[in-house]
């Protein structure tokens, strides 16, 4: 069988197996080694050997459990993880929320900014946009709407700021890419900081631009003293010691990330406790939660793993590059017709999942195409984020439309989103023109 | 039976998060270590790396006796429960059989690691085999949970008992802020 055409069909395949509720690990997994099996004992015009299939795909899927996982880099991502746990958990990423709050609430749309700042920096810690927009839709939509928000600004603010998290580090996604892409995760988290903030800054710009010119979209909330601004700041000072002990650590080369999710674990446990955040009951919570999530991340990195070797070995990947460094276009073009396919999956589905699914395909192409790896990562995440708020499906939407209930209409989110959808596209498109941006800071690092 | 497992599948994942608190100790200690003192803890990586099979493969079981594995439910949705959970028992079918034949694999990777000895090279050259084995007693629990779910689902299929798995979403809405 000709293995593009084996490519091709498993691909076709796996999407119909996750349409029908299979998930995504069992999938891959499932896809990749049966793959293995044809594209080993059925080569383009030979007969076909089980055996040999059989044999080839057996032994990969012994050995690479064990080599993949085993493995320094990866560690990172459940060392990020509990600490976001640990943080959630002692109420730091709340205490952000307050603190942005008190001192945006004179600003017109200060209330928005304020969920703008809550949204990422609960995103960054908890790595779920999903998870983000419930959470803080429970907290932050109530209480905009109590200050006569439009229902359009409150809810899409939050839908839509819940994606930032997959920016700002340390995001898993970020981790993940930089697995399997075999880049440097240094630099990949540096990359995603600048676009991070800079989205998050667009987003805030747009809110106060909007309010501004129609206070009655998004009015002033009351006034609060600069004493109590001042008291407010107390609240942020944990999240900051724990993003200079990971960041700081990174970026003066004194740690390796993985060293420096360690760090920022332990610091967040320490935190806790000094503080007395963490009772007991919290601490159990922070480490079950965090060890489910783990378990549900590695089951999707098996699956992908048996699936990226399916893939290889088919080459479909090449095909694709040699077909794409052919056509007569700007490489750009191949590169936004490439990134479609995410907005397009990112309506459906869970962005670890897409980026998975689609890295072993989509990654040769872009670097053939002669494009930096470490800045496509932070242009590909951007566009998994988009996904996550395009109508008509968008599931950040769908999450807080079940937060808010018949308070607000779903037609009133997806027109809330909208701004905050060209706001995005807008940040996308000075990203592609000015890679200095996400290149820059990785380019800083010292010892690097 | 089934509560026999659970205890197991919280037991392995309770193990998971020590050997992840081991980690973050062990590495935390290496770092102040080679950094104050040039003296990291002998072989703290290939440790950490063997160490964290247990934080990946042990709570494998545990996620899937709570139903929390990453699928997509928005093009089934709209269905009746009934065939929501048609769906979802044919994926814990397909799950079953791919995954024991992962758990197998992994089974003889181990054997043959135990029977040349190998290990990593390093000042304290670290068994390989144990750390092996464990991969394929969590793969094993895995598929363990799975053929029961299986036969759970497949009863609650027949008797209309069964329900269809909240989606991501659904389980998002559950979060609360503390």
């Amino acid at each position: 069988m000709e293995p593009t055409t084996l490519g091709g069909w498993g691909l076709f395949v796996m999407l119909a197996l996750i349409a029908v509720r299979v998930p995504i690990a069992f999938c891959m997994a499932f896809i990749g080694f049966f793959g293995i099996i044809l594209a080993v004992g059925w080569p383009a015009g030979g007969e076909f050997d089980f055996e040999r299939g059989f044999d080839a795909a057996w032994a990969y899927i012994a050995f690479e459990p064990f080599s993949f996982i085993a493995n320094f880099p990866i560690i990172a991502v459940p060392l990020f993880l509990m600490m976001g746990y640990v943080a959630f958990h002692a109420g730091f990423t709340k205490d952000i929320y307050y603190t942005a709050r008190v001192w945006l609430s004179q600003l017109n749309g200060g209330l928005a900014m304020a969920s703008v700042a809550g949204c990422a920096m609960f995103a960054a810690v908890s790595g779920s946009s999903l998870a983000t927009a419930a959470a803080m839709g429970k907290l932050a939509v109530p209480e905009m709407l109590r200050y006569k928000y439009h229902p359009g600004i409150a809810t899409g603010v939050v839908a839509a700021s819940g994606t930032l998290g997959s920016l700002i580090p340390p995001s898993i996604l970020m981790v993940l890419y930089g697995i399997f892409t075999e880049e440097s995760i240094g630099q990949l988290l540096m990359a995603g900081l600048i676009p991070g903030i800079m989205s998050a800054g667009i987003y805030m710009g747009m809110v106060w631009i909007r309010a501004t010119i129609n206070p009655e979209l998004a009015p002033k909330a009351e006034h609060v003293s600069w004493t109590d601004r001042f008291i407010a700041l107390k609240g942020v000072w944990s999240i900051l010691v724990l993003f200079l002990i990971v960041m700081g650590g990174i970026y003066t080369g004194i740690v390796t990330p993985t060293e420096a999710a360690a760090a920022g674990c332990a610091g967040a446990w320490i935190l806790g406790f000094i503080t007395r955040r963490l009772s007991k009951e919290a601490s159990k919570d922070a480490a079950i939660e965090t060890a489910k999530q783990v378990a549900n991340v590695f089951a999707l990195v098996l699956g992908a793993k048996i699936f990226v070797g399916f893939i290889a070995l088919t080459g479909v990947a090449g095909h694709l590059t040699g077909w794409a460094t052919t056509l007569d276009v700007e490489p750009i073009w191949i590169l936004l017709s490439l990134s479609l396919v995410f907005v397009v999956l990112g309506t459906f589905m869970d962005p670890l999942g897409m980026m998975l699914l689609t890295l072993p395909v989509v990654t040769p192409v872009i670097q053939n195409l002669g494009y930096d790896l470490v800045w496509f990562g932070v242009i590909m995440v951007k566009f998994l984020e988009i996904g996550l708020i395009t109508p008509p499906v968008g599931l950040n939407v769908y999450v807080l439309k079940g937060v808010v209930g018949d308070a607000v209409p779903l037609e009133t989110i997806f027109k809330g989103i909208l701004w905050f959808l060209a706001m995005d596209i807008l940040t996308l498109v000075v990203l592609i023109l000015y890679p200095e941006i996400s290149l820059w800071l990785p380019q800083q690092i010292i010892g690097n | 039976m089934l509560k026999f497992f659970d205890l197991v599948d919280r037991g392995a994942l309770w193990l998971s998060v020590i050997a992840l608190l081991f980690i973050t100790t062990m590495t935390c200690i290496s770092v102040i270590g080679r950094y104050f003192f040039s003296a990291p803890i002998p072989d703290d990586l290939v440790m950490s790396e063997f160490t964290m099979v247990i934080v990946a493969f042990l709570p494998l079981a545990a996620v899937q006796a709570a139903r929390e594995h990453v699928f997509v439910t928005i093009f089934s949705d709209w269905l009746p429960n009934r065939p929501k959970v048609a769906m979802e028992l044919f994926g814990v079918y397909l799950g079953a059989f791919i995954f024991i034949i992962v758990t197998c694999a992994v089974y003889t990777d181990f054997k043959q690691a135990f029977d040349v000895g190998a290990y990593e090279e390093g000042a304290l050259e670290i068994p390989e085999a144990p750390f092996r084995f464990i991969v394929f007693v969590g793969l094993l629990l895995f598929s363990i949970r799975l053929v029961l779910d299986a036969i759970i689902s497949t009863k609650g299929f027949f008797t209309g008992e069964a329900q269809a798995t909240m989606s991501e979403e659904d389980r998002a809405l559950e979060i609360e802020i503390k």
